[in-house]
C-alpha cells in the first residue's frame, strides 16, 4: 500500500497482556506467549498501533525483541502498564481500580527507563509482593513526572474507576479532565450519563464537545487465539477500535482530544467505509510551471492551503476539469495546465490512471466568491446557469415576457374602447314633442311590420348552429379516419366516406339556406325603405310622420350603438382590473434550494390606474371610474379634456412599474425551511446557501474554493466548522482555504500546500497528527497558533474553573 | 344572466314617468312636453357593468292616450335593445 499522505484509519489495541501478568496475578495468562505470534497477530489482523499491558509490570524483554527488530512498516509498539490504583474512600477505607498508563515510550531505552522508576516505586512503598503492587494517583504522578503519558481508566463494571470515587465522582471528574485520559470498558448506554457528569463539571463554553473518548480494547490474555477478547474462553473475537492518523503517539494525542472525528467503533468505521466512489489521487508529470507530482485524497475533508497565488485553486481546477460531471469555468491562464494530457487522474473505483474520471453527477463545484456573488450582484441567473438550469431560466424569463404581452394586450383593449366611447361622445336622447306629435297623428301612412317578418325569416341563427355541428362531425370523422388504433377495414372505409359526403350534401343545404335567409332579410329591409320612400312622396302630413317614426327608431339605434360601446368599454375593464399581472416560477436548482422567479403583487392594476384620475371612487370598479371620466365628472391628473391619448400615457405611467418588473422579474432562493434570501444580507445568504448545499444528502462530492469569503468568522467557527465535520464521513470535499479553523478543528484529513517558488508551483502533503506539519500550518494561516491552542484546552484548568467559584 | 324586474309608471296628473329597479336611484322622465330618455340611457350604461337583463312591469297604457303608449313602446323598445347588448358575446360586441 502506498504512503497515502493523509489520514486514514489505523487499527489500535492498547490493552494486551504478556505471561508476565502470571506474576502479579495469579494465573492471569492463558497459553504460551511469544513475540514473534504477538508480531504476526498484530500484522494479520492490520493492528497499527499496539500496547502491552501487563499488571503492575513491564516486560521488558518482549519490548526489547520487539524494538530489536522493528521496521518501519512493523505495528507500533508504545509502552503500556495496567496498574492497580488505591484511592482512599470517604469512610477511609481502601478499594482500588484498574487504569492502562500508556507512554510516549517506543524504544528499549525508554522502556528500561521506565520500568526502572516503577519498580523503584513499589520498592520505595515496601511493596515487595509483587501480586499485591498498588499505587495511588499522586505516586503515579510524582513516580512519572516528567513521562507523557495516556490515563485510560477502567470506568466500566470490574474494577472500575467509579467505585472507589462514590460519593466523590465530581474529584475523579475534575482529575479525568486535566489529564490526557480515555475511558475503556464503558458500556454504550452509559455514555451519556458520563459525559453528563463531566458536563457537570465543566464551564458553559466546554459542555456539550463530544471530546470525551471512549474507547476498547481486547484485553487479550492469551496470544494464541487473538483477537480473542481477554483468555478467548467466551469464544468472541475483539471488536476493533480505529484511530485516525500515522502510527505516532501524537496520533493518539490527536484522537483523545478530538474522538469525534478520531476515534471510530468497528461498526462507525464500516459505515464510513460505505462511502461511494470518490477521487483518489492525481498524477502531475513535468511541466514547465508545475513540479511533478502524484497526490492522494481523503475520500474526507482534504484541504488545499497556500500563500497567494500558489496555485490554490489551480489545483481545485485540475481536480474539476479531470472530473468529466463538472461544468468548471477556467480561467485562461489555467486552462494550459488544466486539460493537459499529462495530469492523470484516478478515481477510488478506477483500476488505474486516466485522462478523465466519472464519479457521478452528484458534485458540487463552487468557485472564490461564487456564493456571495450570487447574492451581492444579485445575479442568480448565473447561479442557474452554474446548476445547469440555464436553459430553464430563460424559457421562465420569456414566460414572464409573455406575460408582460398579456397585460398590455388587456390594456390596449381597454383604452382603444374608452377611444370608442369617447370620440362617440355624451349625448342627450330627447324625443322631442312634435316628433311625437307626429307620430301619433292618425295621417295615412303605409306600414311594415318589419320585425314581425324578421322574426319568421330570420333563421340564420339556426342555420350557424347546424353548420357548426356539421363542420365538427367531418372534423372528427376526418381524425377517426386516420386513427390508427381504429385500423378501418377497407369497406369501412368506404362506408365512412359515404357517410362525409351525405355530410356535404347537408351543408351545401344549409349554405344555400343561409343565402336564401339573407336575400329574404334584404328584401324585407328593401320594402321598408321603399315603404318609407313612397310615404316621405305623400302629403306633407303623412311625410312628417314617416320622417317622424324615422326619427325615433334612429333614436333607438343610437342609444343601441352606444349600449354596445358601453358593453365593450366594461368588459374590457373587467378584463383588465381582474387581471393578476402578478406571476412566480420556480426552478428547483437542488432538492433544498430553488430559485424563484416572481413578479409580487403589490397594488393590483386598478388600484393603480385609479391613482393616476382625480376624483374617483375606490369602492366602485375601473368601469364605472372610466365612466364618470366619459361623463367629465373626474379627470385625468395633470392633464384635461380626459382625451385617449392622454389616458394612455397616464396609465402606461401608472402601470410602469408592472412592466419594468415583469421584463426583469425579482429573483431570490427559496430554501427548504421555508426561509428566502429575500431582504436577508448577502453574508447571511452565503452561510444559509453553503448551509444547505453542504447538508444536501445527495450530494457525494463538494469542491468550494475558499469558502470563508465573506461569511462572518462566527458562522465559520460556530456552524461551517460544525457542518463540515458533521458531512465530512459521508461525502467528499476539497475545500481551498485559508481559515485555521476549517484546517484544524474541521480536524482535515488531507492538508495540501501549494506553494510557488519563481513561477514553479509544486504541492505537498501534510497531516495534523505530524507536530512539525502543525507548525508549518501555523506559518501559512493566519491565526493557526491561536486555534491550535484553542484546540489543546481540552487539558486546561480553565475548563473546570467556574466563574462563581472564582468570583467566591 | 340574472334578471331584474323593473316597474314603470305614469304619472297622468304631474306628466312623469318613474322607472324603479334599474339603479338605487328611481329615474324620472317628464313628459309634459319634449321627452329626455337621456337619464334611463345613462342609468343602463351604469348597469351594462352589472350583466343584468331587464323584465319591464307596466301598469297598463290601454286607456292611456297615444303619447302614453309610444313613450312605453319606445321605453320597451330601449330596455330589449339592452337586454340583447348584454346577452352578447364578446365577439358579437363591435
Amino acid at each position: 500500500m502506498p504512503n497515502k499522505h493523509f489520514s486514514d484509519w489505523l487499527r489500535i489495541d492498547l490493552h494486551i497482556h504478556t505471561n508476565m501478568s502470571k506474576i502479579t496475578k495469579e494465573g492471569d495468562y492463558k497459553g504460551i506467549f511469544s513475540g514473534d505470534t504477538l508480531k504476526q497477530k498484530m500484522i494479520d489482523n492490520n493492528v497499527g498501533i499496539f500496547a502491552l499491558t501487563d499488571h503492575n509490570i513491564i516486560n521488558v524483554t518482549a519490548y526489547n525483541e520487539y524494538y530489536s527488530n522493528y521496521a518501519p512498516t512493523d505495528p507500533l509498539l508504545l509502552l503500556g502498564i495496567e496498574l492497580d490504583i488505591v484511592v482512599t474512600m470517604l469512610d477511609g477505607s481502601e478499594k482500588d481500580y484498574h487504569s492502562l498508563l500508556i507512554f510516549n515510550a517506543f524504544s528499549i531505552d525508554k522502556v528500561e527507563d521506565i520500568n526502572y522508576k516503577l519498580e523503584n516505586a513499589y520498592t520505595n512503598k515496601g511493596l515487595t509482593d509483587k501480586k499485591n503492587r498498588k499505587l495511588t494517583i499522586s505516586e503515579i504522578a510524582r513516580t512519572f513526572p516528567e513521562e507523557e503519558f495516556f490515563f485510560i481508566p477502567h470506568a466500566g463494571n470490574t474494577k472500575s474507576i467509579i467505585d472507589p470515587y462514590k460519593g466523590q465522582i465530581q474529584n475523579a471528574q475534575r482529575m479525568l479532565l486535566l489529564m490526557q485520559s480515555a475511558f475503556e470498558k464503558v458500556p454504550e448506554k452509559a455514555i451519556q450519563k458520563y459525559n453528563q457528569g463531566f458536563n457537570a463539571v465543566l464551564r458553559d463554553e466546554f459542555k456539550d464537545k463530544n471530546d470525551v473518548a471512549y474507547i476498547d480494547f481486547s484485553d487479550n490474555h492469551n496470544i494464541s487465539k487473538y483477537p480473542c477478547v481477554h483468555t478467548g474462553e467466551s469464544g468472541d473475537d475483539h471488536s476493533f477500535y480505529y484511530v485516525k492518523g500515522m502510527k505516532s503517539f501524537e496520533t493518539l494525542r490527536l484522537a483523545f482530544i478530538d474522538p469525534e472525528s478520531r476515534i471510530k467503533s468497528q461498526s462507525q468505521y464500516e459505515e464510513i467505509k460505505k462511502t461511494k466512489n470518490a477521487i483518489a489521487s492525481i498524477k502531475i508529470e513535468t511541466h514547465n510551471s508545475m513540479t511533478s507530482n502524484e497526490l492522494y485524497f481523503s475520500p474526507h475533508l482534504n484541504v488545499v492551503i497556500g500563500g497567494r497565488s500558489s496555485g490554490k485553486s489551480l489545483l481545485m481546477h485540475i481536480i474539476g476539469g479531470k472530473t468529466d460531471s463538472i461544468r468548471t469555468t477556467t480561467t485562461d491562464i489555467y486552462k494550459d495546465i488544466v486539460y493537459l494530457p499529462n495530469v492523470k487522474i484516478k478515481s477510488e473505483l478506477d483500476g488505474d490512471y486516466k485522462d478523465t474520471t466519472s464519479i457521478g453527477s452528484n458534485i458540487i463545484y463552487i468557485n472564490q466568491g461564487d456564493v456571495v456573488r450570487y447574492f451581492e450582484q444579485k445575479n442568480l441567473e448565473d447561479l442557474a446557469v452554474k446548476s445547469s438550469k440555464a436553459a430553464e431560466y430563460r424559457s421562465c424569463i420569456e414566460i414572464f415576457k409573455e406575460h408582460k404581452a398579456k397585460v398590455k394586450e388587456h390594456v390596449d383593449d381597454f383604452v382603444d374602447r374608452y377611444k370608442e366611447c369617447f370620440e362617440y361622445g355624451n349625448r342627450k336622447y330627447v324625443l322631442h314633442d312634435i316628433t311625437v306629435k307626429h307620430i301619433i297623428s292618425e295621417k295615412y301612412l303605409a306600414e311594415l311590420d318589419d320585425q314581425l317578418l324578421i322574426s319568421k325569416y330570420d333563421v340564420n341563427a339556426d342555420l350557424l348552429q347546424t353548420k357548426g355541428v356539421i363542420d365538427e362531425t367531418i372534423s372528427n370523422i376526418n381524425i377517426l379516419l386516420n386513427d390508427k388504433h381504429c385500423s378501418f377495414l377497407e369497406e369501412e372505409i368506404d362506408a365512412v366516406t359515404a357517410a362525409k359526403e351525405v355530410l356535404k350534401n347537408a351543408l351545401a343545404k344549409v349554405c344555400t339556406k343561409q343565402e336564401i335567409t339573407l336575400k329574404r332579410l334584404e328584401i324585407i329591409n328593401s320594402v321598408k325603405d321603399l315603404i318609407s320612400a313612397i310615404n316621405l312622396e305623400q302629403s306633407e302630413e303623412t311625410k312628417a310622420r314617416q320622417l317622424a317614426i324615422d326619427t325615433r327608431n334612429k333614436f333607438v339605434d343610437e342609444i343601441t350603438v352606444r349600449l354596445r360601446l358601453y358593453k365593450s368599454l366594461s368588459r374590457a375593464a373587467k378584463s383588465l382590473e381582474s387581471f393578476d399581472y402578478s406571476i412566480t416560477k420556480k426552478i428547483i436548482l437542488n432538492e433544498d434550494v430553488s430559485l424563484v422567479l416572481e413578479v409580487p403583487k403589490s397594488d393590483d392594476i386598478k388600484t393603480q390606474i385609479l391613482d393616476g384620475l382625480n376624483g374617483v371612487k375606490t369602492n366602485q370598479g375601473l368601469y364605472h371610474n372610466i365612466l364618470s371620466l366619459l361623463r367629465g365628472t373626474i379627470a385625468i391628473k395633470n392633464f384635461k379634456n380626459n382625451q385617449p391619448p392622454d389616458l394612455i400615457k397616464k396609465i402606461q405611467s401608472q402601470l410602469n412599474n408592472i412592466y419594468t418588473n415583469l421584463e426583469k422579474p425579482q429573483d431570490y432562493l427559496e430554501y427548504t425551511d421555508n426561509e428566502t434570501s429575500k431582504n436577508k444580507s448577502p453574508g447571511y445568504n452565503s452561510e444559509k446557501y453553503l448551509e444547505i448545499v453542504l447538508q444536501n444528502p445527495k450530494i457525494e462530492v463538494i469542491f468550494i474554493d475558499q469558502p470563508e469569503d465573506n461569511l462572518g468568522n462566527r458562522f465559520i467557527a460556530k456552524r461551517l466548522v460544525k457542518i463540515i465535520r458533521d458531512i465530512k464521513f459521508k461525502k467528499q470535499l476539497f475545500l481551498v482555504t485559508h481559515n485555521p479553523s476549517i484546517v484544524v478543528f474541521g480536524d482535515a484529513e488531507s492538508i495540501i500546500i501549494a506553494e510557488n517558488h519563481n513561477k514553479l508551483i509544486s504541492y505537498k502533503q501534510i497531516v495534523l497528527e505530524d507536530k512539525s506539519a502543525q507548525k508549518e500550518i501555523c506559518g501559512i494561516l493566519d491565526g493557526g497558533e491561536y486555534v491550535f491552542h484553542n484546540r489543546s484546552l481540552k487539558y486546561n484548568i480553565e475548563r473546570i474553573l467556574r466563574e462563581d467559584e472564582n468570583h467566591a | 344572466m340574472p334578471e331584474v324586474t323593473l316597474s314603470l309608471t305614469f304619472d297622468e296628473v304631474s306628466k312623469v314617468i318613474t322607472i324603479s329597479g334599474l339603479s338605487a336611484a328611481v329615474v324620472r322622465i317628464d313628459y309634459s312636453a319634449d321627452i329626455d330618455f337621456t337619464p334611463l340611457v345613462e342609468s343602463l350604461l351604469d348597469s351594462v357593468a352589472t350583466d343584468n337583463s331587464f323584465i319591464l312591469q307596466s301598469t297598463s297604457t290601454e286607456n292611456h292616450d297615444e303619447k302614453d303608449k309610444l313613450i312605453a313602446k319606445t321605453i320597451t323598445e330601449i330596455i330589449a335593445k339592452y337586454n340583447e347588448v348584454v346577452a352578447l358575446a364578446p365577439d358579437e360586441e363591435a
